[in-house]
């Protein structure tokens, strides 16, 4: 898995990168981030050449006043997906997209006759 | 800041519910802010619902036990994990300078955000001289 490096500021609550877990079942791949306290209209996830991009941004509110801090993450999807099919869910600060896997991807059966 | 004095850490041993995972607990991130009445505390809790919650304040000492829903679903084949399931457990002491019966509580987004009042006691009071 390759990850880029997050963006983020030098407030300690945000943390560095966000972490993120990577599983699959038959029918699908699927990425979940855990990304706290952001509103689902300032994510954004997208496939770009294998590769599942998160994007995400976070206004922090505090005496000092108002920020915003990005994140973003890079993650390698190792199989080939569809990706006109991609959905995402956000509950409790986890983010999970699922990636319906291309048929050819996919493991086949093949019966063999033996004679 | 004199508020939070002394931060004990979250230790496996210190989860207070029965059914409490073999699983040893994590401090989330926090962040704590004076007011002018009392004190914000912005805790991070991502994976954790309002049913796994529990917030306690008593004898000088708020603890914020957070069980996570975060579980894999069964059946998949997990390819790279960076997530725990870990409980999140923050235990701050506060010397009752806060009212636990005025605190506020709102989780959103698996961010817990906490209104702390000043108890009366701990309000500056100005002494007039007879």
């Amino acid at each position: 898995m390759k990850a880029s490096s997050a963006t983020c500021s030098a407030r300690p609550i945000l943390g560095g990168q966000f972490p993120v877990d990577l599983y699959e079942d038959k029918d699908n791949t699927y990425v979940r981030a855990e990304l706290p306290g952001v509103s689902r209209d300032a994510i954004s996830v997208e496939m770009v050449e294998g590769s599942l991009s998160i994007q995400a941004s976070r206004k922090d509110k505090s005496a000092d006043g108002e920020g915003t801090v990005s994140f973003n993450r890079l993650v390698s999807i190792p199989d080939e997906v569809q990706s006109d099919k991609v959905t995402a869910s956000y509950e409790n600060g986890i983010l999970t997209v699922t990636l319906p896997r291309k048929e050819e991807s996919k493991p086949k059966k093949i019966n063999v006759a033996v004679n | 800041m004199s508020f939070f004095n002394s931060i004990t850490p979250a230790a496996p041993t210190a989860l207070s519910t029965a059914e409490a995972e073999a699983l040893p607990s994590r401090r989330p991130s926090y962040e704590v802010a004076e007011t002018d009445g009392g004190y914000t505390l912005v805790i991070n809790l991502p994976g954790v619902s309002k049913e796994g919650l529990e917030i306690t304040d008593e004898g000088g000492e708020l603890r914020v036990l957070g069980k996570r829903s975060n579980k894999l679903p069964g059946g998949v084949v997990v390819l790279h994990r960076e997530s725990s399931e870990a409980p999140f457990e923050l235990v701050l002491e506060h010397d009752n300078t806060v009212d636990p019966s005025k605190t506020e509580a709102e989780l959103k987004d698996g961010v817990l955000s906490l209104k702390l009042s000043k108890a009366e006691s701990a309000k500056p009071r100005k002494i007039a001289v007879t």
